[in-house]
C-alpha cells in the first residue's frame, strides 16, 4: 500500500468521520484523562472501551463521564461542555470550574481531542473564531484546552468546502493557541507533528487516504515527510 | 455573619444599580431563577453579570438581557443557538462584552474570592484576547497576566440546608449547581435562595 501511494497510483480510501474517530480511540493510550470537543470530537467516546480505563473529562467540572443519556437516564443537571444531556461511570467525580481548568491548564490531560479551522505548520491551532466582524465572539474553553493537554489532537477534514488547505503555513484565522497541536487526523490521513529540539516542527503523514502523496503534496502548501 | 432572607426578594434586595452579579450555572442548568426572577422584580438595573454564557432561551439571564437590565456581560460563550436576547441586544449596541477563556475566567473568580492579586496563565497568550494585557515568558513559556474578578454578590441555586456548612457542592457539573443526587429531594420546594455569604464573594 506505502509503495502505491509513493509511485502516485490510486490509493486507498478517505477516511470518514467514524474511521477518525476509532482511529484516534485506538492512538489513545490506556488509562488516560482524555477531553473531548464539542462536534465530531465526541464520536471518539463511541470507540473507547472499558478495557481502555481511559477516563473522559468534561471541562464544566466532572471526570468519569459517560455516554449520552437518553430517555429515563436524562438529568437536565447532569450535561457536558456541548450542554448535551451525558451520564456518569462508577467512581466519577464532579468539581468546580477553576479545579477543572486546574487539571487542564496544569497538564494533567494526556489527550484533548479538537476541531479546527485551520492548523499551521508550526501547530498553531486556530478553531475558536473565523474573525467575521458580524460574528458574536464565543471562546469557550477552547483556549484552555489548547494551552493545557499534554497532546492535542485536531480532528478536521484536509480541505475546506471550497478546497483550500486546512493545514496551512500560517493561520489567517485568529490562533486559539501557538505551537499547541501534536497530531492532526484528517480524510486524507494522519499528520504528526514532530518538534525539534530547536523548536522547529517537522511534518509527518502516516498514511495517505484518498490522494496519493504527490497529489497532497501539490495541494498542500506545506512541506512533509511520509512515514516509513 | 449568616443571614437568612425570608424570601428571594429579599436576598436580592441589595442588589444595587450598577452591582456586579456573579451568577450561577453552565446555561441554563444550574441558573438561580427564582434568584433572577426577583431580581428582574426588584428593578435594579446597569448590571455587570459574569456567568459562562449570555443566557438562553427565554428564562432567568435571558430575561435580564431581554429587559436591558444589564449593561456589561463578562463571560466565555455567549453565542448559542438559543441566546436570541443577548444576540439581539448585542446587534443593537446596547450591551457590552467581555470575552474570557473559560478556565481565565474561573481562575480570575477563585483569585478574588482568594485574595490573589493576579496571576500569570498560558491561556490565551498570542491570542487576541491577551491584547493589551501585560505578558511573561516564564522558562520558556508564554503567559499573560489575568486580573482577579470580584463581585458584589453571587447568586447560586443549592439544595436546602439551613446552614451554609452543610450546603454540598458539586453534585452536578458547572460553575455551581444543584447539588442533589439524580432525583431532587423533598427539601428542593426550599431552597436556599441565596448567596450573599457564598465563598465566591470575596469581599464578605
Amino acid at each position: 500500500m506505502t509503495a502505491q501511494q509513493s509511485t502516485g497510483t490510486q490509493p486507498s480510501a478517505r477516511l470518514g468521520r467514524d474511521d477518525l474517530a476509532r482511529l484516534i480511540a485506538s492512538d489513545i493510550a490506556p488509562g488516560s484523562y482524555v477531553n473531548l470537543g464539542i462536534g465530531q470530537p465526541t464520536l471518539v467516546a463511541d470507540h473507547l472501551t472499558p478495557e481502555s480505563g481511559v477516563t473522559l473529562h468534561t471541562e464544566n467540572g466532572m471526570l468519569g463521564m459517560g455516554a449520552q443519556a437518553h430517555g429515563e437516564d436524562v438529568d437536565p443537571d447532569l450535561i457536558n461542555a456541548g450542554k448535551i444531556p451525558v451520564t456518569e461511570l462508577p467512581g466519577a467525580s464532579y468539581f468546580h470550574h477553576a479545579d477543572s481548568f486546574a487539571m487542564m491548564r496544569g497538564g494533567h490531560l494526556d489527550v484533548c481531542v479538537l476541531g479546527a479551522f485551520q492548523v499551521s505548520a508550526a501547530g498553531d491551532l486556530a478553531n475558536w473564531s473565523t474573525g467575521a466582524s458580524e460574528a458574536i465572539p464565543a471562546v469557550g474553553g477552547a483556549m484552555d484546552l489548547a494551552a493545557g493537554a499534554k497532546q492535542v489532537f485536531v480532528m478536521m477534514t484536509l480541505f475546506a468546502k471550497d478546497g483550500s488547505p486546512k493545514l496551512v503555513p500560517e493561520c489567517t484565522y485568529p490562533v486559539t493557541g501557538l505551537g499547541c497541536v501534536t497530531r492532526v487526523y484528517t480524510d486524507h490521513g494522519v499528520f504528526l507533528l514532530d518538534r525539534r529540539s530547536d523548536g522547529s516542527v517537522r511534518l509527518v503523514l502516516r498514511e495517505a487516504r484518498g490522494l496519493s502523496v504527490n497529489e497532497l503534496r501539490e495541494r498542500l502548501e506545506v512541506p512533509f515527510d511520509v512515514a516509513e | 455573619m449568616i443571614m437568612i432572607a425570608e424570601d428571594a426578594a429579599e436576598a436580592v434586595g441589595q442588589v444595587q444599580d450598577g452591582s456586579t452579579v456573579l451568577l450561577g450555572g453552565f446555561g441554563n442548568p444550574g441558573q438561580p431563577m427564582e434568584l433572577i426572577d426577583a431580581l428582574l422584580d426588584s428593578g435594579a438595573r446597569d448590571l455587570t453579570v459574569v456567568n459562562n454564557n449570555a443566557g438562553q432561551a427565554d428564562a432567568g439571564l435571558a430575561l435580564l438581557i431581554k429587559e436591558r437590565r444589564v449593561a456589561k456581560m463578562i463571560c466565555s460563550f455567549p453565542r448559542q443557538s438559543d441566546s436570541w436576547h443577548f444576540d439581539e441586544a448585542y446587534r443593537a449596541g446596547e450591551i457590552q462584552l467581555e470575552l474570557v477563556p473559560q478556565g481565565n475566567l474561573a481562575e480570575r473568580l477563585r483569585a478574588a474570592g482568594a485574595g490573589i492579586g493576579g496571576f500569570f496563565t498560558p491561556t490565551g497568550y498570542g491570542t487576541v484576547l491577551a491584547e493589551g494585557k501585560e505578558t511573561r515568558v516564564i522558562e520558556g513559556r508564554g503567559y499573560v497576566l489575568e486580573q482577579p474578578l470580584p463581585g458584589d454578590i453571587a447568586l447560586i441555586k443549592r439544595c436546602a440546608p439551613t446552614r451554609p456548612e452543610t450546603w454540598s457542592t458539586g453534585r452536578r457539573p458547572g460553575t455551581s449547581g444543584r447539588s442533589w443526587p439524580r432525583r431532587p429531594p423533598a427539601l428542593s420546594s426550599r431552597w436556599m435562595s441565596s448567596c450573599r455569604w457564598a465563598a465566591s464573594i470575596p469581599s464578605m
